[in-house]
């Protein structure tokens, strides 16, 4: 179940996270030449990129004030994901389908309406190999 | 009398001490974690999750509480 799905940030388990999204993209460039027949494209990998995105609700002032920092830093952060369980559905549980790799915070929300909870959205995109 | 000392081959574990185990691939990290976990039956584990930290270097921290 998607619960069960978490992004990891540094090697923790995003904390109140609502939901992820991971991307993983492959360019293409077509590659057809005269010898194609059939009037199909043939295509080629030129490059690849992943990027994931996790949202949180009720960050904390810490939380914002950490990602703020992180953000101006433009450094690379371990991320990645994996399937999780235990206390507070953060343990990573090292599932075949898990992947990490470095990336930089390149978009980040914050949604503060009034009498709500404050929403942040991070985006993560990926650079280097996701192994 | 003869007096030796023995070194132990696992890694030991405390209470609340973050435990890092560096490997080669992701497999290998993952065995180790699994050992641990094997050896701290009973204990509630924190994090485990293996970073790609560039190269051929994965790792992960573990806590037992």
């Amino acid at each position: 179940m998607g619960q069960n799905f978490r992004t990891f940030v540094a090697g923790a388990a995003v904390p109140e996270a609502t939901n992820c999204q991971v991307t993983i993209q492959g360019n293409l460039e077509d590659a057809s030449t005269k010898d194609s027949t059939g009037g199909w494209n043939e295509e080629q990998m030129t490059s690849k990129q992943w990027s994931v995105q996790v949202d949180d609700v009720d960050a904390s002032l810490a939380t914002l004030r950490a990602l703020i920092t992180r953000f101006n830093s433009d450094s690379k952060t371990s991320v990645g994901w994996d399937q999780t369980g235990g206390a507070q559905n953060r343990e990573a549980q090292s599932a075949s389908f898990a992947r990490s790799g470095q990336a930089i915070l390149n978009d980040l929300s914050i949604n503060a309406n009034n009498r709500t909870t404050i929403q942040v959205s991070c985006q993560y995109q990926g650079s280097g190999v996701l192994a | 009398m003869k007096m030796s000392k023995t070194k132990s081959e696992s890694a030991a574990i405390e209470v609340g001490k973050p435990i890092r185990i560096d490997g080669a691939t992701r497999a290998e990290v993952a065995d180790k974690l699994k050992a641990l976990k094997a050896q701290a039956k009973g204990m509630k584990a924190q994090g485990g999750f293996i970073e790609y930290d560039g190269g051929d270097e994965f790792s992960a921290v573990i806590t037992f509480v």
